[in-house]
């Protein structure tokens, strides 16, 4: 970073940026203490141009603390102010160069006397750390202050850059870190000349960064408790004169909560701090430089409970605790965690001390008017042994030395993290005005989330926000054509997705995948171009129009007046991709995957099922990112805020019951609120809890324990028990029909037939309402077959299993008895010519005198009777296979078959006596075929299933086929003439008996 | 060596052994040289086909015996291909549309308009129609039948339609009215124990009077039947014997077994155990009105006096039902389950009476 400014300065940017490099990295592990050695050098500058200043605020008095920091306010009041920035210029430079040989010379030495100074090192740091926190604090101001007075958009920038050029230096004296803010705040106000110096990669790099912080600032979460504390009534005006800042978040109360409180009883709420404040308030993850600042002016800090109590005290009202003591500390304390304990039982006394005169600092702070850092401590310390003051100054003299510099940068982290968290706390209040501004959206869409972070369920490293974010980050980088990436193993479990150019977002709806993909684009700065399912998106569309789009630049930064200008970055949002079919969108899916593949831009697909099979080639080239439906507490606390914010009382248990009823869908929640809130009556929900167990589904084995056991039917309303039915209509009347006998209800015994009977009947009748549904579409009548099919025979014989629960035999019945009708056709057609009687006939009458003239001669006489039965085959025309299935329609129970007891040689004997001597008929090669085909038939299915809508490649494969079977069976057809009743004079061909018998395997 | 019930049929009109003025009749249609679409109808073993090939080969000669068998392929308007198989002689074609299943509407419509639309080439010397055979026409579907109409009405000029028919009663009245209907009644017992001692005459074998008469009451006067049957005894006991025992088919014994299982024992265990049973009839194919006379005589057999009336009520209540549902078994058992809660009862309530 430090490359940049002296870019801006000199032409050789470059080459001077490659000689700081090195001191750069370095800088980074000594961070804060170098700061302190910097102050005292640079304290006699500051204090020339202090003098400079004709009159200064109290804000501005400590922003002299850096003498960078009074660029702002120079600004503004004359010329030789400006003037004075101008000269200033050409010091940054200087000064930087001295800092970087001071470290260097510095450090080695002060490495040694580390483990020495040991003991005193804790206190040198807390009071760096103070110090820090004082510089922050004055950086912070500014940004503040300066934020407000410019537009928004520029100063946020602004500040994002700063930030992360302080971040980056970290390590560099305080000075030369607000020096280069000062310059960028320069340059900020002309971009040009920024964008000119600065090559894209570094301000894309920036803006992630800041992308970065911004978003960590912004996933702060609500007040934890929301609601959860009672808001005394207070008397009017009870706070008057009192002056309020508000700083984290509280535990119960919205800041705007807060600040509504405040000014309800007369207080005043302000942003910054002065030397008015009389309290400031104090949150969670509070800014740290608010703290620093409240310490600095001894402001008496509160927390919510205080402030709560406050109002109850001054309103003589009973306090109801009194822990105003103890707690400021602990909150003041809890954002710093990283600093050892020393420091915090330390601090908290302290503090205990400047609450106990809060008069006094505003006067000492006076007196410290034009004074620097360095009397600020003491100033601060009043009670404080001088020798530790001495402590203190010795080792910011040689504070080079032994600073541990994990430390050192976990403190500046914490910093930077605070100084966002004051100026964004704006804006999010900002935002939340907005909320309350604008009445008439839907509550759906007022609620929207405006960042990642308030994305539902979606917090976490691991969530998909934070990959797809990883994922659109690294997208230019891992597709810029030089890298070659691998596509990674399915199976791999943290796979970041840099193979694929396209993002598949699946998941339930209401989980908020579209939220996620808009907010991610849009918090990294892309453009976002979005196809959803009521655009047309055929295989023409995409390709012309689509492809088009992105190779072209967006102007959107010109029309919005924001210093963007043209960016390359966009991304394509597919939503509802499963959407896509039909005639409209004929081919899109393939058009879609091949411009994943050539894409130059990011694409991210959106859909529901995945496992769709219009997706499943989609997949293949997507990163995989699947939503799953957040948790009920995850959910619950968001809805109870939008509660709140609506002033609309509701039970979270009643919330709880919604969301479950919802199976877990945000924007169904929401918009169930939006009904009870309308209706205002809680009674409502009281029928809502039986809706919500009704949700479930189950399988068919539960449904039949449901309906025929009596202790459900207790509990269940009429209603219910013909849902049960519901849960699956096709399979659930066989479930009963199959297992209804196995209940012993709980009537008398005598009474027990008539009940079966009654079941019976009912099963019966629900058959025919069945047939009526299916031949007729007549659907509406579901229910009369729920009454019949399954209520109604729970109800007679409602009582407990006596068996187990069987699946329903009529499925295997059903298909043997039509595979057996199937060879009864066959035998049927094969003996046409010779009998005469219909399918059935031979059937019933034919088959077993068939079978018995067939297999008699074979028993009785063994080889002998060959001749004999295969006269018979022959006379009927039948084929060698036909005689396994006469055996098995004239199979019975009980009955032995009448093969058995036929030795295998005979058999043996009879097949190839077949063989030599039958000629083939006609539909032998269709029987083998038949058989064949029978066997692909699976493979065949699943093929058509994987081309999904594509008829004709079905049916290509189809023809092809049918051309094989029927050059099949003319091969045969030349070689056998078709044979008539009278020509079937024998034939020998060896080639021909081949051909049965593979027709017979 | 074929069976005898196919090695003795008669091949010609004159030389029908009963309903001889009837054949005389055929014989007068056909050397009138034209006539309409016929319809015979009658029970299962009364001669039904046999009459129409005797027709075929008064009308063309025996041209007509010389049949072979023909596949072929249909494709249904949801694009799935039908297989059917054909038998026929130059003259004629005879199909079973109902082969088909639910798709016999589009055997209908293509086979018989292809056959019928091609005409004769050179009509001297020939009929100038063929004939088209078409079997179990009753169990074809209403489209079907529908479809079947108006191509009867529209190539009458080409082709004669013969229709096959058990019952009448499930052909439209439409295609009733457009066929002369020829009933061929089953066979009477004399007739039937002519023609088996005729058979058994021509295969150098005599018949005992007796033994041919029982045979002809055992196959319900069904000729198919009682022919098969004289040939099975003959296999079991080759000189007959006027008292030898009928073998009853595998099917009746069956049935008449489930329905003694009824009687014996009434709880819903056993009816478990009768509705393994009837499954399995079900999927030998035996179809469920069948199942269900045979169920109602051997039960109205076995119980009182005072139940018979109710059970024949049951039967025909759940009999009717089973015409208009769908899955057969549902209603045969819920006549059993009800048969059962009746009889038990009646037990139940004769077990009081006797102890008073």
């Amino acid at each position: 970073m430090s490359r940049d400014i002296r870019s801006f300065f000199t032409v050789n940017a470059k080459k001077s940026s490659t000689v700081t490099e090195p001191p750069k990295q370095q800088q980074k592990k000594k961070a804060v203490i170098i700061s302190s050695d910097e102050d005292e050098d640079q304290s006699p500058k500051k204090n020339k141009k202090s003098t400079n200043i004709p009159s200064s605020s109290n804000k501005r008095r400590i922003v002299y603390s850096d003498d960078e920091d009074n660029t702002p306010s120079k600004k503004k009041p004359n010329l030789s102010k400006s003037v004075k920035v101008e000269d200033r210029k050409d010091q940054p430079k200087l000064k930087l160069v001295e800092d970087v040989t001071d470290v260097f010379g510095d450090k080695p030495i002060k490495r040694f006397e580390k483990p020495v100074l040991s003991k005193t090192m804790t206190e040198k740091e807390i009071n760096d750390h103070f110090m820090d926190d004082f510089d922050i604090s004055a950086v912070a101001d500014f940004d503040v202050g300066s934020v407000e007075s410019k537009t928004n958009e520029v100063a946020k920038e602004v500040k994002d850059e700063d930030q992360m050029d302080v971040s980056v230096i970290e390590g560099t004296p305080n000075v030369s870190k607000s020096k280069k803010q000062s310059d960028k705040r320069k340059s900020a106000k002309n971009p040009s000349l920024d964008s000119s110096v600065l090559s894209d990669e570094d301000r894309q790099e920036r803006k992630r960064h800041a992308a970065i912080l911004y978003q960590q600032f912004k996933n702060r979460s609500g007040p934890l408790h929301h609601g959860s504390k009672e808001v005394p009534e207070g008397k009017p005006n009870c706070l008057n004169g009192l002056v309020f800042v508000l700083t984290g978040v509280f535990d119960s109360l919205e800041r705007d909560e807060a600040a509504d409180i405040i000014k309800k009883y007369g207080g005043k709420v302000t942003t910054s701090l002065s030397k008015n404040t009389s309290y400031i308030v104090v949150g969670e993850e509070a800014g740290l430089a608010k703290l620093a600042k409240a310490d600095q002016l001894h402001t008496k800090r509160l927390t919510e409970d205080d402030l709560l109590n406050l109002i109850r005290t001054k309103s003589g009202l009973p306090s109801r605790e009194n822990h105003s003591k103890n707690t400021p500390s602990e909150r003041k304390d809890s954002p710093r965690k990283q600093l050892d304990s020393k420091s915090q039982t330390r601090d908290s006394p302290k503090k205990v001390k400047e609450e106990n005169k809060p008069k006094e600092i505003p006067k000492k702070v006076k007196e410290d008017d034009k004074t620097l850092q360095k009397n600020v401590p003491s100033s601060e310390m009043p009670k404080e042994s001088s020798s530790k003051i001495k402590v203190d100054n010795k080792n910011q003299k040689k504070e080079q030395s032994g600073a541990e510099s994990t430390k050192a940068i976990l403190n500046k982290s914490v910093k930077f993290e605070k100084s966002e968290d004051i100026s964004f706390d704006r804006k999010l209040s900002e935002h939340e005005q907005n909320i309350a501004s604008v009445d008439n959206q839907a509550w759906v869409d007022k609620y929207k989330p405006t960042n990642v972070k308030q994305i539902i369920g979606q917090q976490g490293a691991g969530s998909n926000v934070a990959k797809l974010q990883n994922w659109l980050n690294k997208w230019y980088s891992n597709h810029d054509g030089k890298k070659k990436l691998q596509k990674p193993n399915p199976w791999a479990k943290n796979d970041d997705g840099s193979y694929y150019k396209a993002a598949l977002l699946s998941g339930p709806p209401g989980v908020g995948k579209t939220t996620t993909a808009t907010l991610v684009c849009l918090e990294l700065g892309f453009d976002t171009v979005e196809f959803n399912a009521s655009d047309t998106r055929s295989k023409r569309l995409l390709k012309e129009e689509v492809s088009e789009l992105l190779s072209n630049k967006s102007l959107a930064g010109y029309f919005h007046g924001s210093n963007v200008g043209t960016t390359k970055k966009h991304v394509l949002l597919m939503d509802e991709v499963d959407g896509m079919g039909g005639n409209e969108d004929r081919g899109g899916m393939q058009e879609l995957i091949s411009l994943i593949k050539e894409s130059s831009i990011p694409i991210i697909c959106m859909c529901n099922d995945r496992n769709h099979p219009k997706i499943r080639s989609l997949v293949n080239y997507c990163y995989d990112l699947r939503f799953s439906r957040p948790r009920l507490e995850q959910i619950r606390g968001a809805m109870l805020s939008i509660c709140f914010k609506e002033q609309f009382k509701m039970p979270s248990s009643a919330i709880d019951e919604i969301i479950s009823a919802t199976n877990n869908d945000i924007r169904q929640t929401i918009n169930h609120l939006t009904l009870m809130s309308a209706n205002n009556s809680i009674a409502l929900t009281q029928t809502k809890q039986d809706t919500a167990k009704k949700d479930m589904k189950l399988g068919p084995w539960d449904v039949v324990r449901k309906v025929f056991s009596a202790e459900e039917h207790k509990t269940m309303s009429l209603a219910d028990k013909s849902d049960l039915f519901f849960n699956d209509y096709s399979m659930g009347p066989l479930f009963v029909q199959q297992n209804y006998l196995i209940v012993a209800p709980k009537v008398p015994k005598a009474k027990v037939p008539e009940h079966v009977a009654l079941a019976a009947n009912s099963l019966s009748l629900g058959d025919l309402v069945e047939n009526r549904i299916r031949s007729k579409n007549a659907w509406s009548m579901l229910p009369l077959q729920a009454m019949y099919s399954s209520v109604l025979p729970g109800e007679y014989m409602a009582g407990s299993f006596i068996g187990q629960i069987n699946f329903p035999g009529w499925l295997g019945k059903n298909s043997k008895s039509n595979k057996r009708k199937r060879l009864a056709q066959e035998i049927h057609d094969h003996t046409r010519i010779r009998t005469s009687g219909s399918r059935l006939s031979i059937r019933m009458d034919y088959a077993p005198y068939l079978i018995e003239k067939i297999t008699k001669p074979l028993r009785d006489r063994g080889v002998d009777g060959v001749e004999e039965a295969l006269s018979v085959l022959k006379e009927y025309r039948l084929l060698r296979e036909d005689i396994d299935s006469l055996i098995e329609l004239t199979s019975w129970p009980g009955k032995k078959n009448p093969m058995d007891a036929i030795e295998g040689r005979v058999k043996a004997a009879l097949t190839r006596a077949y063989n030599k001597e039958v000629t083939p008929y006609t539909y032998t090669a269709s029987a083998a075929i038949k058989k064949k085909r029978s066997e692909k038939s699976t493979d065949e299915f699943d093929d058509e299933y994987g081309i999904g809508d594509e008829v004709t490649g079905v049916d290509a494969s189809d023809e092809e086929e049918n051309e094989s079977l029927e050059s099949d069976v003319l091969i045969k057809a030349k070689k056998k003439p078709v044979s008539t009743k009278r020509s079937d004079a024998p034939s020998t061909s060896k080639k021909t008996g081949n051909s049965s018998r593979k027709a017979k395997k | 060596m074929a069976l005898w019930v196919d090695k003795h049929r008669p091949r010609e009109l004159s030389k029908l052994d009963y309903h001889k003025e009837q054949a005389q009749h055929l014989i007068n249609l056909s050397q009138q040289g034209d006539f309409p679409h016929l319809m015979f109808y009658g029970p299962s073993g009364a001669g039904k086909k046999t009459r129409i090939m005797c027709l075929l080969r008064e009308l063309y000669g025996t041209g007509v015996e010389r049949l072979r068998n023909e596949t072929m392929t249909f494709t249904t308007p949801s694009n799935r291909k039908i297989e059917i198989m054909t038998v026929g002689s130059n003259y004629h074609l005879e199909v079973n549309p109902s082969d088909a299943g639910i798709h016999d509407r589009v055997v209908v419509v293509d086979l018989v308009k292809h056959v019928a639309q091609t005409h004769q080439l050179d009509p001297t010397g020939q009929r100038e129609f063929k004939v088209i055979v078409l079997s179990e026409v009753d169990e074809l579907t209403k489209d079907a039948q529908h479809a079947l109409r108006r191509t009867m009405e529209k190539y009458v000029a080409t082709c004669r339609i013969i229709l096959c028919v058990n019952s009448t009663s499930r052909v439209i009245p439409a295609i009733r009215s457009r066929c002369l209907g020829i009933r061929v009644a089953a066979p009477t017992i004399d007739e039937i124990v002519g023609i088996l001692s005729a058979t058994c005459k021509k295969e150098s074998l005599t018949l005992p009077n007796e033994l041919a008469v029982q045979i002809a009451h055992k196959s319900e006067r069904n000729l198919r039947r009682a022919i098969l049957m004289v040939e099975a005894c003959k296999v079991q006991q080759c000189p007959f014997t006027s008292n030898q025992s009928i073998a009853d088919l595998d099917w009746q014994v069956f049935l008449k077994e489930t329905a003694n299982q009824i009687i014996l024992e009434q709880s819903p265990a056993k009816l478990e155990k009768v509705r393994e049973r009837l499954y399995e009839l079900l999927s030998q194919g035996v179809p469920p009105d069948v199942i269900f006379k045979g169920l109602v005589e051997n039960l109205v057999r076995n119980c009182d006096i005072t139940i018979k009336a109710e059970t024949v009520k049951l039967a025909c209540l759940y009999e009717h039902r089973m015409q208009q549902g769908n899955k057969h078994i549902f209603h045969l058992e819920a006549f059993v389950a009800n048969f059962m809660a009746v009889y038990k009862k009646f037990m139940n309530d004769a077990l009081m009476l006797d102890e008073f």
